[in-house]
């Protein structure tokens, strides 16, 4: 689905999380919303979704403006925080909910759950309770419950925020490979550059309720980069805190590493866009990986 | 489109009617009795105020009231800790019972200070040998108002214990502070605002005690009279401006006890020997609410079981059983509809302000800090006879006072905040998240609250449902006011139980008034049930 952004605004009492923001998603795109907390990323989410209303300021799908449409009519899915996921229900009812609002019949509503099981790896915990599930188990259900009833645009609110670590990063490459090859347009929002960097096809960057960059992933790193050493840019986090910046570097060492080797996970992402481009029939066009491997080498 | 437009229609509805009982069942009779006490001026309302013997009752009344919050406080803490920090068998046990003089009619409970303390008890005949009385005197109301506000300190302080880790405690100790030190300095404060905000309950309840009072305090004028049990004198004697004068006094003091209450509550968020205190604690809740009990199957059957069965079966007893159970299944059908569909605008509705949200907040309250007479009174000067509305619904054929419409309304009064309170806190914990995914998934606000808010909330409103079942069996002021307590017409059970003691015939009274704890030990019992499911959930 085609995003387009016009002018939007909106304050909280005296406060102004959003200031006249403007953007357009292509098709098929995944986007990355970056900031720091309390930037207003959440904020341009929930308005998209129809959960906030802004105070001026248009939002269109499809050439057709949705402002006034409730958030029941804007088919969209909607990857909560914390999941939201339904807690007095199975994983299976959880993922059904849309379907049989949507009354969908029993067969086919069977039919997509099994599907989605399937494809999101929670195959054989169809009959658990979310507390019964790991953090990382939980953000596929969430996953598998959005993409349910077939939503034009997926929205994920800090998708990776509530996992530990040793786990983030298995779950963004899968997170990136699932969206590649259902070919959903995304728009994912995140205060980590390295997770914005590494998933996204085009990062947005939001602070203090301004849109204040746009660009691939690897513009937003040389800029990051060139402000970092010139002490600039201080509303974005400091780059190199963050493990990523390290990993970056140590991308030319493939196969030096024992245990998770984080190089892997660019190598297998490369690959599985591959696939999953070739999958695809008229997919849409890919830019070209934000690190070649080569360029990785030379840096190490 | 179409379906959006009936939705909107739908919800304007809803709120509307919401709004309405709210505004009818609450804010309307409060205004009615400021304006009727107000309405002969403020010189006839100081007249009123400063008659002796209303001055006299409402000192006296404050005073006692101190009192039994200082010993509840004190004693409330003490229990509360013990039953948090200590495991012991029969914790669960005393646990449960905290919740008794809630559940126990005030008309029974005040039956069984009568029984305990009267002089040919062990406790009364003690008494006297040592030259002093405790029924129809101080004592007796004080007893009488610590046994209906116990739980209160302790249902405050429990969370804000259990809240409390063990790591502070344990830091404390660390950085070398005593024991004595670190309990005055890092655990009395975090229990602070739940003692202060527990007091402030218990001092508004007991100022508002009547039904447990009327009975044990004689009634003396000048001596042993309440406020509110000299309100409901001067509600029979004829005194509207008289009894809704000292009314006003005594919501006003209500009110302010709320505002203080939600201040701290809202300041919340900012903010081996051990066998001697359990032993304690038990003694306490022996002494304090078992042994009444027991007390009271006694007496019913002091003359043996035909005593008890003919104490039941008497017609009057029966319609007043039945009376108690109409009014009791209304109450509770309404008043839990509105309930949750009010603890969800509370809540969630964005369409109310949030001024509006805190001012409805702090008057949904209002109920519980008001005494149940005062509540019949607002209803009687609303709709009583006298009144505009009561003399056009007269003439329409309708009685509200003095009838069962009136007797339904005044406890959907007393009954109203009771699941709200129990709702509301369990929406905010679980926040909007869940609904606003079935949003995002297709699902309207009809389906959503069915399928995702009410299993979430379910338990805590069949728990609010029960002690709203308890609350109407056990209420007496209210009614007693509003009925006019015409045998086979308009009494209810607990009104009966007062009837007979007061024409001096306990037996009898026993007999009802164990009918009525039997139910409340029944209804307290399922209460534990569905406060361990809520739990689950």
């Amino acid at each position: 689905m085609h995003v387009e952004v016009r002018g939007l605004n909106k304050t909280f009492g005296s406060f102004q999380a959003v200031k006249d923001v403007d953007f357009s998603v292509e098709k098929g795109q995944l986007i990355g919303l970056l900031g720091p907390s309390g930037g207003g990323k959440t904020s341009i989410l929930r308005m998209l979704a129809g959960l906030e209303t802004p105070d001026s300021g248009d939002i269109v799908f499809h050439g057709q403006r949705v402002n006034d449409l409730p958030p029941q009519e804007r088919g969209i899915g909607f990857v909560f925080q914390n999941y939201a996921l339904f807690k007095h229900m199975t994983v299976s009812e959880n993922i059904a909910f849309g379907l049989e609002v949507k009354k969908w019949n029993k067969a086919k509503i069977k039919d997509r759950v099994a599907n989605l099981t399937e494809l999101t790896g929670l195959k054989g915990f169809e009959s658990r309770y979310p507390h019964q599930l790991s953090g990382g188990q939980r953000q596929r259900v969430a996953f598998a419950r959005a993409l349910a009833p077939e939503p034009q645009l997926l929205l994920l609110d800090e998708p990776f925020a509530a996992i530990d670590a040793k786990i983030r990063h298995e779950l963004r490459s899968w997170l990136r490979e699932m969206i590649d090859r259902l070919g959903i347009t995304s728009i994912f929002v995140t205060h980590d550059q390295d997770e914005a960097i590494e998933v996204a096809d085009e990062i947005m960057i939001i602070n203090k309720g301004n849109l204040e960059q746009k660009g691939s992933p690897w513009e937003i790193y040389q800029r990051s980069e060139d402000a970092v050493r010139r002490g600039l840019y201080r509303g974005i986090p400091d780059r190199r805190q963050h493990r990523g910046a390290s990993r970056l570097r140590r991308c030319g060492r493939i196969g030096g590493h024992q245990g998770p080797d984080p190089a892997g996970v660019y190598r297998d992402r490369t690959q599985g866009r591959v696939h999953a481009a070739a999958l695809r029939d008229g997919g849409r066009p890919r830019q070209p990986h934000p690190f070649p491997r080569q360029r990785m080498a030379r840096r190490g | 489109m179409t379906n959006m437009l009936q939705s909107r229609w739908w919800s304007w509805g809803f709120r509307s009617t919401v709004m309405l009982y709210f505004i009818i069942l609450i804010v309307c009779p409060i205004a009615g009795i400021y304006v009727q006490s107000l309405s002969g001026g403020f010189q006839a309302f100081a007249d009123n105020v400063t008659e002796a013997l209303a001055w006299k009752s409402v000192i006296l009344t404050v005073k006692l009231a101190v009192i039994s919050t200082i010993i509840n406080a004190a004693v409330g803490t003490l229990a509360a800790w013990v039953l948090v920090r200590y495991r012991f068998p029969g914790r669960s046990l005393l646990n449960s019972l905290v919740d008794l003089p809630f559940a126990l009619p005030t008309a029974v409970i005040g039956l069984m200070i009568l029984l305990l303390l009267g002089p040919r008890s062990l406790i009364g005949s003690g008494a006297e040998a040592l030259g002093t009385t405790i029924l129809f005197h101080e004592p007796a109301i004080v007893v009488a108002m610590i046994f209906v506000t116990f739980p209160f300190v302790i249902r405050a302080v429990q969370p804000m214990l259990e809240e409390l880790d063990a790591s502070e405690e344990e830091a404390a100790y660390t950085m070398g502070a005593s024991k004595s030190r670190t309990f005055f300095r890092v655990i009395l404060p975090c229990m602070m605002p739940g003692i202060v905000s527990g007091a402030m309950l218990a001092f508004s309840r007991a100022l508002a005690e009547f039904g447990a009072v009327v009975l044990v305090a004689g009634n003396i004028p000048g001596r042993t009279l309440v406020a509110s049990v000299y309100i409901f004198g001067e509600i029979e004697s004829d005194n509207p401006a008289g009894a809704a004068a000292v009314s006003v006094l005594l919501l006003t003091l209500s009110l302010l006890i709320l505002w203080t209450v939600n201040f701290v509550r809202r300041r919340r968020g900012e903010l081996t020997i051990r066998r001697f205190w359990i032993g304690l604690t038990t003694l306490i809740f022996a002494v304090l609410l078992i042994v009444p009990l027991l007390r009271i199957v006694q007496g019913a059957f002091d003359d043996g079981w035909s005593g008890f069965s003919a104490g039941i079966s008497r017609p009057e007893a029966q319609h007043a059983l039945l009376m108690t159970g109409i009014i009791a299944v209304c109450v509770t059908l309404v008043n839990t509809i509105f309930g949750v569909m009010l603890s969800l605008y509370l809540v969630r509705a964005n369409w109310l302000g949030k001024r509006l949200k805190a001012v409805m907040n702090a008057i949904v309250d209002l109920p519980f800090a008001v005494s149940p007479v005062i509540g019949g009174l607002m209803i009687v000067l609303l709709l009583g006879p006298d009144s505009a509305v009561g003399a056009m619904l007269g003439r329409a054929g309708v009685d509200v006072v003095y009838a069962l419409p009136g007797m339904i309304l005044a406890t959907l009064f007393v009954t109203f905040p009771i699941v709200i309170r129990e709702v509301m806190p369990v929406l905010q914990e679980v926040g909007s998240q869940q609904e606003e995914a079935a949003h995002m998934m297709g699902a309207y606000a009809w389906t959503t609250f069915w399928r995702v808010t009410w299993p979430l909330i379910r338990w805590s409103v069949v728990y609010g449902v029960i002690l709203t079942v308890a609350r109407c069996l056990g209420e007496f002021g209210a009614v007693l006011v509003v009925s006019g307590n015409i045998i086979n017409k308009t009494q209810t059970a607990t009104t009966l139980v007062y009837q007979d003691v007061e024409n001096f015939d306990l037996t009898a009274a026993n007999s009802v008034a164990l009918v009525l704890a039997a139910a409340s030990v029944l209804l307290l019992l399922v209460m534990e049930w569905s406060k361990s499911r809520k739990e689950v959930h």
